[in-house]
């Protein structure tokens, strides 16, 4: 083959290369999909603020659990905090309680906007600051469900997540490049995020010989019940482990393949439900089932 | 908008362009959080895009029970009141549900991080608050004390050959209450 024909076949090849991937990221797309990731996010949120409602103030108030000095050490001072907004209304007149509860009552106020889905990305702005500032007020605990949860919500400023689902125009999603690039942003995201999940847990060797399970099932305060009989049956926490490793490890390219699509969505939603039931991590695992079911259905990748 | 061109594939407008390239930043990012990297550089460019980082969640790391699940640790208070009476096995976890239990064990790990193992009075500061609480529970105690218990369950051989786990005490700290003077 001459220079010149090899130059032909390479400018093909680069020239389709480049329509796939126009294709890829702007070929427009329904927002139905985005639309179910905000609903399905507001909901696991306003359930989350409903199981937290009652120790609310333990946890974000100068007077809680934990003293502000020791909260103020624990916390990244960069990021910002209530101890603004609620300084301001303490000046008003309102007591710390009162100024905390209605800051948060304008959280709970926007998830549950956020859930209509009319001014969709005002609504989530204001809730996304809102739980940023209250995870960093006081001492949170913030563990991996406020961490996605943090996530989900940027994106939502962003993306087009009001054009479906919306309360009045219910069954017409509007169809855009922006809805196909933010799906393919978040898939992208989750795929990245699972593989470096499962590597990290690929490194251990409690991974390989069923252990990670073991110690986690019979962790006092996880388990709803007695796991030590898995001790009779090594091969069972083993096999689970390494399903585990197979999901997320593979769920990029997986998901990718309309054949094992639909098998990894199941999986994947399979042991997220498995950790919030098994693990007692309900908020956790509902939460991470969202973007799976939502990003990767039949229906979303049909252009 | 995008366009079709003649030959049926979609044009790239230049807006479109800015957004795939921001979008192409935001993810490059996410990776950098991924593998604990934060955005390389000292001045005022880099710190802006560190704050992006934290502001989009970019920075954050995906490790959830990897590679290993470590040992869990409790706390138990016993409280003295003024007349030596002693209370044993104070909690401060209460029915209020598993996620305020998530939360509460997220402090009580801090007992065990590096920065509490290399200084005791981060540490007695941690017991400090948490006595506080319990002095606040319990109006009439003049003393309360601290009891951090670690759990590190066996392994599935040592089960089976006979070995439990048990809480072991990993460390003990005794506070006063300090009562406020009235203002003249």
């Amino acid at each position: 083959m001459n220079h010149r024909a090899m130059s032909e076949v390479s400018r093909h090849i680069f020239t389709g290369r480049f329509a796939a991937l126009q294709e890829f990221c702007f070929k427009p797309a329904s927002a139905e999909p985005l639309g179910f990731f905000r609903l399905g996010l507001s909901a696991v949120l306003l359930l989350q603020a409903w199981l937290l409602y009652p120790v609310f103030l333990e946890f974000s108030s100068a007077a809680g659990l934990v003293q502000r000095e020791v909260a103020r050490a624990l916390v990244d001072p960069s990021l910002p905090t209530l101890n603004a907004a609620a300084g301001l209304l303490i000046s008003w007149g309102l007591s710390e309680a009162s100024a905390l509860y209605f800051l948060g009552s304008c959280y709970v106020l926007s998830l549950g906007a956020l859930l209509l889905g009319r001014g969709a990305r005002c609504w989530a702005l204001l809730a996304w600051y809102l739980h940023w500032c209250l995870v960093n007020t006081g001492y949170s605990g913030a563990y991996g469900a406020d961490m996605y949860a943090h996530i989900f919500l940027f994106y939502l400023i962003w993306l087009p997540a009001g054009d479906a689902y919306v309360l009045g125009r219910w069954a017409k999603p509007v169809w855009s490049w922006q809805a196909c690039l933010g799906i393919r942003v978040l898939q992208v995201h989750m795929g990245l995020s699972y593989l470096v999940s499962g590597v990290e847990k690929a490194s251990g060797e409690m991974w390989w010989n069923g252990e990670i399970l073991w110690r986690s099932l019979n962790m006092p305060g996880y388990s709803f019940m007695d796991f030590h009989w898995l001790a009779a049956y090594p091969l069972l926490p083993t096999l689970l482990g390494l399903a585990t490793l197979v999901i997320e490890i593979g769920y990029g390219l997986a998901m990718s393949y309309g054949r094992t699509r639909r098998w990894w969505v199941v999986a994947t939603c399979g042991m997220h439900l498995g950790i919030a039931v098994f693990l007692r991590l309900p908020i956790f695992g509902l939460l991470m089932c969202v973007p799976t079911l939502a990003l990767f259905r039949e229906k979303t990748l049909q252009h | 908008m995008n366009r079709r061109s003649d030959e049926g594939n979609i044009t790239v407008s230049f807006f479109q362009g800015m957004v795939l390239s921001i979008a192409l930043g935001h993810l490059l990012l996410v990776s950098l959080g991924a593998v604990y990297k934060d955005f390389p550089g000292n001045n005022p460019v880099s710190a802006g895009i560190q704050w992006y980082s934290k502001a989009s969640g970019a920075d954050s790391s995906y490790g959830f029970f990897a590679p290993r699940v470590g040992s869990k640790v409790r706390t138990i208070f016993d409280s003295i009141d003024g007349g030596g009476v002693k209370t044993t096995n104070l909690r401060l976890e209460k029915d209020s549900g598993r996620e305020a239990a998530i939360r509460l064990g997220g402090f009580y790990d801090e007992f065990t991080s590096k920065e509490a193992e290399e200084d005791p009075e981060f540490r007695q500061q941690l017991g400090a608050t948490l006595a506080a609480a319990i002095f606040t529970e319990h109006p009439e105690a003049v003393q309360a004390v601290l009891h951090l218990e670690e759990y590190d369950p066996v392994s599935m051989e040592a089960y089976r050959q006979g070995e439990r786990s048990s809480w072991e005490e990993i460390y003990q700290a005794t506070f006063a209450r300090i009562e406020e003077k009235p203002s003249p």
